[in-house]
C-alpha cells in the first residue's frame, strides 16, 4: 500500500475497521501513526463520508489530552488519518503490566479533562476504552479515536458477528438501548475503564457480546475489591445505570478525582471520598439527582411520594429552571399536574396543607355527596379509584376537631391515614372529613376503609383478613351452603407477556401485578353455571348432548359469563370477576416461565390436555371432538387444570391487533378468548394465542373460568421471587 | 403438488453492489434468501456460497438444519483459506407435500400470510438473531425503539462467523393451508417496512408477482438503504370449490350493495 507523502515503516495494530501503521511523514521527517480505514468499508459511501467529516471535527479539538491530528486525506480509495505517534502504547498494554491506584486515577482524571473539552465542543466520544487511551513517556494520557465509533455504529453491518457490537465491554446502558447519547455516556464508560485499570479486567464478561451488553443494562454497578473500597463511591457516581444518577459533567469527574488524589498525597491513608461527597452536596444542593444517597432516606413506601421526588428532580435537572426558586416550584407543580389524576389530587392536598383556608376541591367530592358512600361498598370503590382522594372539610366546622380511634384485629396492625400528611396516633384529633384508613400487619392482607368524621368522636374497628399466600387454595361457600369454585392464589409478580409467534401477541413487554389474585382450578362447570341459571331464572344452554354436571359450561356468550361472575360476587360477597388477559397469561405461563400451560414443549403436554391433534385424548375422534369433564387431565405446576384445550376461555379484556394498539371502547370491542379448545392442535394451546369474538357470540368450544381479586399483602408478608432474566 | 412463487432482488438506492442472493428450486421444494457481509466482494461470495452449499446438501437429502450448519463450516473454511472474513445470513424454506420447514441464521426473515378468511393475517415465523432482538426479548427495548437503534443491523449469528464453531440454526415448521403465502426476505425489506406496512401491501396486491414488485418498490421508496430481496411462495393447497365460490360471492358483495 502506498500513500503519497508517507513512508510506511510497520504495522502497529489491526482492528476490524482500520489498520494503524507506523509511518514517516516525509517532508517533516517525523514519525506519525497512520490510521487507514479498512478498504472494505471504503466501498460504503455513507461510511466514507462520515469518516471524513468526523475526522475533520476531531481536528478542531485542541487539548493536551487529545491526540493531535496532522493530516486527514484520501488517496484513491483509501481514507487515512495521520496523527501523533505515541510509543508507549495504550492503557490496554499498561493494564497487563499492573497499575497503582494513583496512576489509574491520574489517567482517568486526564481523560475526564479531555472529555470535558470535547463535550463542551459538542462532541461525544462514544467509544471510551483502554485501547483508545494512549500514553506518553511522562505519563500523560492521550485520548484518541474520536468520532470514528460514531460512524461505525450507524448504517454499516460489520464483517464479523463476533465484533459486531463495537466494544460492548464499556458500553453505557443508554448506548445499548440505542438512545440519544450525551456526555454522561462517556462518563459511564470511563468509570468502567477505571474499574478495569484497578482490577485488571472489565467488570462484565460473557461468552457472547450480547450477554455483556445486557449486563450493562441490568447488572448492578460492579463492586471494587476491598482494598479500593474508598473509591467505590466515585465508581458509583461515574457508572450509575441512570445518566441522571451520575456526575453530570466530565469536569465534575476531574474535580472529584482531584480531591481524592489530594487526599492520597497528603495523608496517604486513602482518600475519604465521603468528605468530598458532603462538601459537594452542600456546595450544590440544587442538583439532588447527582447524589443518590441523599435520596435514599427519602424513599418512602408511598408510591406517590416516590413519584413526587423523581418529578421534582426532573424539574431541577433542567439548568434553566434552577435560576429562581419560584420558577422551580411552579415547574415542579406543573409537572405534577401533568402526571395525571393522582398527582392532581396530590396538588389539591398540597394546596390544602399550605393555605390558611381549606380548599374545597370540586363538586363531586364536596362533603354532602361524600356522606352517601361510607358503608362497606365504599371500601370497594375506594380501592378502585386509588386512595388519594383529597380530604374535604366543611369550612364552618373546620376549627372543631374530633378524636379518631382505630382498633384492629389483629391488635398490632400498623395504621396509616392515606389522604392526610399527619401520622396516625390513637385518639388523634381530626376535623370533620373523610379519611382513608389503611391497616397492615405481617401475615395479613392489607385492609383499607373510608371513615367519615362528622361532629363527633369516632371509633372504627378494622379486621384484617389473614393472608393467603401463593399456592394456597381458597373456597367460599354460596348462600345456599353449597361450595363455590376452588381457587389457587397466584402473584404478585412481574412477567414478560407476549411472543413473536403471532402478530397480535407482539411486542413482548413487561406486565406487573402488584396484587395477588386467586384463579379457579377448573373451567366453570355446567353444575356451577346451572345453579346460577336456576337462581335467576335463565333458560339453560345446550350441552350438545355431551353431558352436563362436571363438563365445562359451553354455548354461553361473554355477556353470560359476565352475568355469572356478577351473580357469584353478589352471592358470596367476594370480588369475583373474569380474569384479564394479563392475569390469564400470567397463570398459564406460570409467571412467564412456560410457553404452554405445562413445562417444556408442545409435545410434553400430550397427557395434559384435551385437544384435536397431538394430545392423548379419549374425547376426540376422527369425526370430531367434544369436551371432557373438567380436570380429566394433568394439572399445571400450580395445580390448575385445562388452561390449554378442552374449552377455550373468555377473558374480560378487549381485543386489539397488537398490545400496542389501543382497543376500541368497552362498548364496541370484541372480547379475547384464550387457551385453545378441543378443536385445536396441541401447538395452538400455547399461552400466547389470542382468539376473539363479539361479546354476544356463543359456541360449543368456548367457556370460561373465574378469578377472585385479592387485596395487597401487608409489608413483610410475602416477597416475590426476583424475575428471572431470560 | 405444483407450487407457484414470485421472487425479486434489487440493490436498493444506496449500494452499488448486491450482496443478497436467492434460489428457487421447485423440484426440490427449496427456496432461500441469503444476505452476505464482508469486504471487497466477500459478501457476494459468502451469500452465493450459502445458497449453493445449502442447495447441494438439501439435494443430497440432508435435513434443513444440518444443511445450514454444514454450510457454516464450509464458509468458515473458505474464508480461512483466503484469510478473509466473510459471512452470510440465510433463511430457507423447504417443503415436502403439505408440510414445510423454515430454517434461519441471522436477520433474514420468513413470514406467513393468510388471507381470504375475512381477516388477513401476517405472522412472523422467524426470530432475528440480532442484537436488538435480544434486547427486545430481554425486555430492555420495544419493537419501535429497535427500528431506530443505531445497531439495528448488527447480528449475533451468521453463516461463516469466525467466532462461532457452531451456528444455532433457528427452525420452525408448519402445514400448508389454502390461501397461504410464505414470504422470505432480507433485512433490506424489513429495515424499511414494518410488519404492518408489509401486511397492508400484501392485502392490497394483485397476486404474488405483483406483491413482490410492490414490496420492493415500497422499500426503495422508503430509502432503499440496503439490498432488498423478497420471495413469495404460494400454498400448493387449493381452496375447496365451495370456499372459492364463497369468496367470489363475498368479493362481489360490495359491488352489489349500493354505496
Amino acid at each position: 500500500m502506498q500513500i503519497p507523502g508517507y513512508r510506511i515503516i510497520r504495522k502497529i495494530s489491526q482492528g476490524g475497521m482500520s489498520t494503524v501503521y507506523l509511518a514517516e511523514q516525509e517532508n517533516l521527517k517525523r514519525l506519525v501513526a497512520l490510521k487507514v480505514m479498512a478498504p472494505a468499508l471504503n466501498a460504503d459511501p455513507i461510511f466514507s463520508e462520515r469518516f471524513q467529516r468526523e475526522a475533520k471535527i476531531v481536528s478542531q479539538l485542541n487539548h493536551p489530552n487529545i491526540v493531535a491530528i496532522h493530516d486527514i486525506g484520501r488517496h484513491k480509495t483509501i481514507n487515512y488519518i495521520a496523527m501523533d505517534y505515541l510509543e508507549q502504547g495504550s492503557v490496554a498494554n499498561k493494564i497487563r503490566q499492573g497499575m497503582t491506584a494513583k496512576e489509574c486515577l491520574s489517567i482517568v482524571q486526564q481523560v475526564a479533562l479531555a472529555l470535558d473539552h470535547a463535550h463542551t465542543m459538542g462532541y461525544i466520544h462514544r467509544d471510551i476504552k483502554p485501547e483508545n487511551i494512549l500514553l506518553r513517556g511522562d505519563g500523560t494520557a492521550i485520548l484518541s479515536d474520536f468520532g470514528v465509533a460514531r460512524a461505525v455504529s450507524s448504517a454499516t453491518k460489520m464483517t464479523n458477528a463476533g465484533t459486531v457490537l463495537g466494544t460492548p465491554s464499556y458500553m453505557s446502558p443508554e448506548q445499548a438501548r440505542g438512545k440519544e447519547l450525551d456526555g454522561r455516556s462517556d462518563i459511564y464508560s470511563l468509570g468502567i475503564v477505571l474499574f478495569e485499570m484497578l482490577t485488571g479486567s472489565p467488570p462484565y464478561e460473557g461468552e457472547e457480546a450480547v450477554a455483556i451488553a445486557i449486563q450493562h443494562l441490568t447488572a448492578p454497578v460492579p463492586k471494587l475489591p476491598p482494598k479500593y473500597a474508598q473509591l467505590q463511591p466515585l465508581l458509583d457516581l461515574m457508572s450509575a445505570k441512570k445518566p441522571q444518577d451520575r456526575l453530570q459533567t466530565a469536569r465534575e469527574v476531574a474535580d472529584a478525582i482531584g480531591e481524592v488524589l489530594e487526599k492520597l498525597n497528603s495523608d496517604g491513608s486513602g482518600a475519604e471520598l465521603r468528605t468530598r461527597k458532603t462538601k459537594l452536596a452542600k456546595h450544590r444542593p440544587r442538583f439532588p439527582a447527582w447524589f443518590p444517597w441523599l435520596n435514599r432516606n427519602r424513599n418512602s413506601h408511598n408510591a406517590l411520594n416516590k413519584l413526587r421526588i423523581t418529578e421534582i428532580q426532573l424539574a431541577f435537572d433542567d439548568e434553566a429552571l434552577t435560576k429562581k426558586s419560584s420558577t422551580k416550584l411552579v415547574a415542579a407543580l406543573f409537572l405534577l399536574i401533568l402526571i395525571g389524576s393522582s398527582a392532581t389530587a396530590y396538588w389539591y392536598w398540597q394546596s390544602y396543607e399550605k393555605l390558611p383556608t381549606p380548599v374545597i376541591a370540586n363538586a363531586t367530592i364536596a362533603p354532602g355527596t361524600l356522606s352517601d358512600n361510607q358503608d362497606g361498598s365504599a371500601a370497594n370503590s375506594a380501592g378502585n379509584s386509588e386512595q388519594n382522594q383529597p380530604t374535604t372539610i366543611d369550612p364552618a366546622a373546620q376549627l372543631t376537631r374530633y378524636n379518631l380511634t382505630v382498633t384492629t384485629t389483629p391488635e398490632n396492625a400498623q395504621i396509616r391515614i392515606m389522604n392526610i400528611k399527619e401520622k396516625y396516633l390513637p385518639g388523634m384529633a381530626l376535623p370533620n372529613g373523610k379519611y382513608l384508613i389503611q391497616a397492615q400487619a405481617t401475615g395479613y392482607f392489607q385492609a383499607e376503609s373510608w371513615v367519615t368524621i362528622s361532629d363527633e368522636p369516632k371509633t372504627v374497628s378494622i379486621e384484617l383478613p389473614p393472608a393467603k399466600l401463593p399456592g394456597e387454595v381458597i373456597q367460599h361457600t354460596l348462600a345456599d351452603g353449597s361450595p363455590g369454585p376452588e381457587l389457587v392464589v397466584l402473584g404478585p409478580g412481574v412477567f414478560v407477556m407476549g411472543s413473536l409467534r403471532y402478530s397480535d401477541s407482539q411486542p413482548r413487554h413487561e406486565e406487573e401485578m402488584p396484587r395477588p389474585f386467586a384463579i379457579a382450578k377448573t373451567e366453570t362447570t355446567f353444575a356451577q353455571f346451572d345453579a346460577y341459571r336456576r337462581a335467576v331464572g335463565l333458560p339453560s344452554s345446550s350441552d350438545q348432548d355431551w353431558g352436563r354436571d362436571q363438563r365445562p359450561v359451553i354455548n354461553i356468550s361473554w355477556d353470560d359469563a359476565q352475568g355469572y361472575v356478577q351473580w357469584l360476587a353478589a352471592n358470596t360477597g367476594q370480588p369475583y370477576r373474569l380474569p384479564t388477559e394479563v392475569e390469564w397469561e400470567y397463570a398459564a405461563s406460570n409467571g412467564g416461565n412456560q410457553e404452554y400451560p405445562w413445562p417444556g414443549t408442545a409435545e410434553s403436554g400430550r397427557e395434559q390436555a384435551n385437544c384435536r391433534k397431538g394430545c392423548r385424548s379419549a374425547y376426540v375422534t376422527l369425526f370430531g371432538g367434544k369436551t371432557a369433564p373438567v380436570a380429566s387431565y394433568g394439572a399445571s405446576p400450580q395445580g390448575l387444570y385445562d388452561l390449554g384445550g378442552n374449552v377455550a376461555e373468555w377473558v374480560s379484556s378487549c381485543y386489539s391487533r397488537s398490545y400496542q394498539v389501543t382497543p376500541p371502547s368497552e362498548a364496541e370491542c370484541e372480547r379475547v378468548i384464550r387457551g385453545g379448545s378441543f378443536l385445536d392442535p396441541i401447538e395452538e394451546l400455547n399461552v400466547f394465542r389470542r382468539d376473539h369474538q363479539p361479546p354476544e357470540f356463543l359456541d360449543r368450544h368456548i367457556g370460561f373460568r373465574v378469578i377472585l381479586a385479592l387485596p395487597r399483602y401487608s409489608e413483610g408478608t410475602y416477597t416475590p421471587e426476583p424475575t428471572p432474566l431470560d | 403438488m405444483p407450487v407457484s412463487f414470485a421472487a425479486k432482488t434489487d440493490p436498493g438506492k444506496v449500494r452499488t453492489n448486491n450482496e443478497d442472493s436467492y434460489t428457487v428450486d421447485v423440484n426440490l421444494g427449496l427456496f432461500m434468501v441469503a444476505d452476505g457481509m464482508g469486504g471487497h466482494d466477500a459478501g457476494e461470495v459468502a451469500a452465493a456460497m450459502a445458497i449453493f452449499q445449502t442447495h447441494r446438501y438439501i439435494a443430497a437429502g440432508v435435513s434443513l438444519t444440518d444443511s445450514l450448519s454444514k454450510t457454516h463450516q464450509d464458509i468458515l473454511q473458505a474464508g480461512g483459506k483466503n484469510r478473509h472474513s466473510m459471512g452470510s445470513t440465510g433463511v430457507a424454506l423447504h417443503h415436502l407435500g403439505d408440510q414445510y420447514e423454515v430454517g434461519w441464521v441471522g436477520d433474514s426473515r420468513a413470514y406467513r400470510y393468510t388471507f381470504g378468511t375475512g381477516q388477513n393475517l401476517l405472522e412472523r415465523l422467524t426470530q432475528d438473531h440480532s442484537f436488538v432482538q435480544t434486547l427486545i426479548d430481554q425486555g430492555s427495548i420495544t419493537e419501535e425503539e429497535a427500528r431506530v437503534h443505531p445497531q439495528r443491523n448488527v447480528i449475533t449469528q451468521c453463516l461463516g462467523n469466525r467466532s462461532q464453531e457452531q451456528v444455532k440454526v433457528g427452525k420452525t415448521a408448519g402445514i400448508w393451508r389454502p390461501n397461504q403465502w410464505l414470504l422470505l426476505c432480507s433485512d433490506g425489506l424489513t429495515g424499511e417496512l414494518d410488519d404492518q406496512a408489509i401486511s397492508q401491501i400484501l392485502s392490497s396486491c394483485n397476486g404474488s408477482e405483483n406483491a413482490v414488485e410492490l414490496l420492493v418498490q415500497a422499500a426503495i421508496a422508503k430509502g432503499g438503504n440496503d439490498n432488498i430481496t423478497v420471495i413469495i411462495v404460494e400454498s400448493p393447497k387449493q381452496p375447496s370449490w365451495i370456499d372459492s365460490f364463497r369468496q367470489k360471492l363475498l368479493s362481489l358483495l360490495p359491488k352489489l350493495t349500493p354505496a
